[in-house]
């Protein structure tokens, strides 16, 4: 069963087309990989997916709802997170506290609540704090939990702008570049971090990547994109040979 | 009926050109540097007070002013390295910049009202051709001419200055992109500068050219002139110093209108209201560069 | 940078702090009763209010620029509403002081809302500029809207509160206690409201408004109940204000005024509620010490606002708490918790 399907999705800007009738679907616990050169739309798509940018056609579907002209903040209650290209955790926050902005949208006590420290204030605050430290725990970053997201190493930081993403209930997250800027080792830590929750938790993952080791090591499936338009889709291994791919990424004569 | 109107809108003209001469302060140093000078206000009302100060000890006007300009200059330039400068190199956030500016403004006005009282001076009017000439019914007075002439000269100049000399390219290169600008050997440090001297000059030369033109100067008369000039610099859109002469005469001319109908009381409210209702429906002004996020 | 040494300093304070919260806030209480009975005149007295008015206007202002990152320069215009709105009930509609200052704080939270909503796409200097229009329009209509205002005379004699014919004036203190009392419990609300969601929601925004967008945070929504709440705490004080003074007129509230609380908030430190505490007594006292130099307190003042922004920039008192994050807890958790200790000491024993 397709999570998420998108059919003819395309945008302008001005003259420019940025993203070019641009199909492709997500199955449910799929890894799948979005590749291409700089400039060939990826994060566009992200996007487009998350509500930053309406499309000038097409539609995208998850779960049965279509998601072209939804504000950002509901299709994130619908089950949709993502990450960033440049990190964008709240760095004056400590890591718990991310967590629960994470878990904000289920966080329902209205004003009144939270002035006269009502039952439901309490009973909620606490339900989410230790839920965000159990989920930290799960995710052996529980004693980082009191640390300013700030003062995190790099790579932990990328990791954290996940789990804030996965607190959020998400069911499909959009992981922009999660490699970028790791050492290998570090991203060999992140390929398993990626299989492991999409493997043991369940959460179905669409990323873009440009470290190929971590597409090749992690992706079900992967789609390439050039100039905003597919042109090709495979398993790992097919794309590796792809004449088509190989010639977006080196460039030369069509 | 008819010919009162017309006379709000060559009023408005005129005003508006002030206006827009003031506000080129402000896009200025936006347009390099990306933020707002709240000190441009006392630093023009040091340029009129200091211009009559020179004409009080004899000297010719026009020389007066050419001191004046030289010394609002050497104050802007003194205001980038003691307040924005450090926060600059420190990548403070703009908020810090705004109350940094706004401190110096406060020095700058209040050792104005140290140094001449904070009472209204008489300035006269020293470019009085005393000749009026009638464009129909409407009588337009050298003075108007002569203030049409400098602020509208001056605009022509700054955007010459901008647009076609070498000094120019540097201050576009570097408001597009500081980093690349230094790689290709600009030296930026002296390029903010130059644009902080040019932005004091304005302030100076308007300065002095208002205060002939209201035969008053005070030291708190930046406050308002700053804030509506703020204005009309927004309206227009920071950075774009065309808006800034639209904006300007936009204002002025409604501002001319109010007065003569509702009240002068009105008046300083006006270009407040035209700002906030443009920003609503454009939220970079007039022709503002709108400001895209990179996600 | 912080260095380590300073982080160190810095936790050893707090611990102490949260160790000696109860003690600490008994000692505060204590300074607040005595003063008033220690200071000399009515004159001090006066300084004393105006204090911590300021105190409340800085926190007032806290939750738009301390906690969401929003400049605004037109505090006065709110001010200025409940001044204005508190007067005219107290005087011609002979009003009591309760529901008159709570209309006031009423009318300006509906002009927060009414300047909040074409702002929400506002940023950084345009919504500055734009803020301090406001506080400018706002000076106008208190200048021309003469049958309410009473324009250029501004309203003459407005009444001292009372309640059940008892007058809280400065000879019996009672004013002082009302400003006291009052000044708390806006306090409290402030920091019930930064230890919620709503702080975290404010945060999101000061620091990733985009970000916080795609965490399906409503940041429109908070921006709104930001500027309302802001402004409804400056309107509160405002009717105060117009308490005190006795006559307002559109002077009392020019933009003179929306720096001095913009100033207290920043060199104490934004983001805070220690913060505005300090700037408003430092920046109230100070023309009051330094009566000689009276001529130069504004230059001082912005000498103070730039070696401030240029030393500082996070304001005297304004610092990241060092300590592990905690959970708010109700009295009874609280109470529970200690006597668990007190139980697990006794069975060390």
């Amino acid at each position: 069963m397709e999570m998420l399907n998108v059919k003819d999705l395309t945008i302008k800007f001005g003259g420019l087309v940025a993203v070019d009738h641009l199909n492709f679907n997500v199955k449910k616990g799929e890894i799948v990989s979005l590749i291409g050169p700089n400039g060939a739309g990826k994060t566009t798509v992200f996007n487009l997916l998350t509500g930053l940018y309406t499309p000038t056609e097409g539609s995208i579907v998850f779960e049965g709802k279509e998601l072209s002209g939804m504000r950002s903040q509901d299709i994130v209650k619908l089950g949709i997170a993502r990450t960033f290209q440049n990190i964008r955790v709240y760095t004056k926050l400590r890591v718990v506290e991310n967590i629960m902005v994470g878990s904000h949208i289920h966080t329902d006590y209205n004003m009144l609540d939270a002035i006269f420290r009502t039952k439901r204030f309490y009973q909620q605050e606490k339900e989410k704090y230790e839920a965000a430290m159990a989920f930290l725990e799960s995710m052996h970053f529980a004693e980082k939990a009191d640390m300013y997201a700030g003062s995190l190493p790099y790579a932990d930081m990328r990791r954290l702008e996940i789990l804030r993403a996965m607190a959020s209930n998400a069911k499909l997250l959009l992981l922009d570049e999660p490699a970028a800027g790791m050492n290998p080792q570090e991203s060999e830590e992140l390929v398993q971090f990626i299989s492991k929750i999409a493997r043991e938790d369940g959460y179905t993952i669409l990323l873009i990547e440009h470290d190929m080791n971590v597409v090749m090591n992690v992706a079900d499936r992967i789609y390439v994109l050039d100039y905003g338009k597919l042109i090709a889709d495979g398993l790992p291994a097919e794309i590796k040979t792809n004449p088509k791919v190989i010639r977006a990424y080196l460039g030369g004569n069509q | 009926m008819n010919s009162t109107f017309l006379l709000y809108i060559v009023d408005g003209v005129v005003l508006g050109l002030i206006y827009a001469l003031v506000a080129c302060g402000y896009s200025l140093i936006f347009s390099i540097l990306r933020i707002v000078n709240f000190a441009h206000g006392s630093i023009y009302a040091f340029g009129a007070l200091m211009t009559l100060f020179f004409i009080n000890q004899g000297i010719n006007p026009w020389l007066s002013v050419l001191i004046t300009l030289i010394l609002t200059g050497m104050l802007e330039m003194l205001m980038d390295k003691v307040c924005i400068e450090p926060l600059r190199k420190r990548n403070s956030p703009g908020v810090s910049t705004l109350i940094a500016t706004e401190g110096y403004s406060y020095v700058v006005m209040n050792m104005l009202i140290i140094l001449f009282g904070s009472g209204r001076n008489h300035f006269e009017t020293f470019y009085d051709l005393g000749f009026t000439i009638n464009i129909g019914s409407l009588p337009i007075s050298s003075t108007k001419l002569v203030l049409l002439a400098i602020s509208g000269g001056l605009m022509l100049l700054m955007t010459y200055i901008i647009n076609k000399t070498h000094v120019g390219l540097a201050i576009r290169a570097v408001q597009q992109n500081t980093t690349s600008a230094r790689l290709m050997g600009i030296k930026v440090n002296r390029i903010v500068l130059g644009t902080f001297f040019l932005a004091g000059a304005t302030a100076a030369v308007s300065g002095a050219l208002v205060a002939g033109y209201y035969q008053i100067c005070y030291p708190t008369m930046g406050m308002v002139m700053g804030n509506k000039t703020l204005a009309t610099a927004l309206l227009g859109g920071l950075g774009a110093m065309h808006g800034g002469l639209l904006g300007g005469i936009i204002i002025g001319v409604l501002e001319c209108i109010v007065a003569g109908t509702l009240g002068a009381t009105y008046r300083d409210a006006v270009s407040f209201v035209v700002l906030i209702v443009i920003l609503i429906f454009m939220p970079s002004g007039l022709f503002g560069k709108k400001d895209i996020t990179k996600v | 940078m912080k260095n380590k040494k300073q982080v160190n300093r810095l936790n050893k304070f707090e611990t102490f702090v949260s160790k000696n919260k109860v003690l600490l806030v008994l000692l505060g209480l204590a300074v607040l009763i005595i003063a008033p009975f220690v200071v000399p005149n009515d004159y001090f007295m006066r300084v004393l209010c105006v204090i911590l008015m300021y105190c409340t206007f800085g926190f007032g202002l806290n939750i738009l620029l301390g906690e969401m990152g929003l400049m605004s320069l037109g505090q006065a215009g709110f001010v200025g509403a409940g001044a204005f709105t508190t007067a005219v009930l107290l005087t011609t509609l002979k009003w009591n002081f309760i529901p008159a200052t709570l209309c006031g704080a009423l009318v300006a939270a509906i002009l927060g809302l009414i300047i909040g909503l074409p702002t929400l796409r506002l940023h950084g200097s345009y919504l500055a500029i734009v803020t301090i229009g406001f506080g400018e329009i706002m000076r106008t209509i208190f200048l021309n809207w003469t049958s309410v205002t009473g324009g250029p005379r501004g309203i003459k004699s407005i009444p001292r509160p009372s309640l059940f014919g008892l007058e809280f004036n400065y000879a019996n203190k009672g004013f002082y206690f009302l400003i006291v009392l009052t000044t708390i419990l806006v306090g409290l609300f402030c920091a019930a409201l930064h230890k919620s969601k709503y702080g975290r929601a404010f945060a999101t925004i000061k620091q990733d408004e985009l970000a916080a967008t795609l965490m399906g945070i409503e940041t429109t929504r908070y921006k709104v109940i930001g500027f309302m709440l802001s402004a409804a705490i400056s309107g509160l004080m405002g009717g105060y204000y117009a308490m005190m003074q006795r006559y307002i007129d559109s002077n009392s509230f020019i933009s003179d005024m929306s720096v001095m609380i913009v100033s207290c908030l920043v060199i104490g430190g934004a983001g805070t509620l220690r913060g505005p505490v300090l700037g408003a007594i430092l920046l109230v006292s100070f023309p009051e010490i330094f009566r000689d130099l009276q001529d130069y307190r504004f230059v001082f003042y912005g000498l103070i606002m730039i070696i401030m922004m240029v030393v500082r920039p996070a304001g005297l008192l304004g610092w990241d708490s060092t300590l592990p994050y905690q959970l708010p807890r109700s009295l009874s958790e609280r109470r529970m918790k200690s006597l668990k200790k007190v139980q697990e000491k006794g069975d060390t024993d």
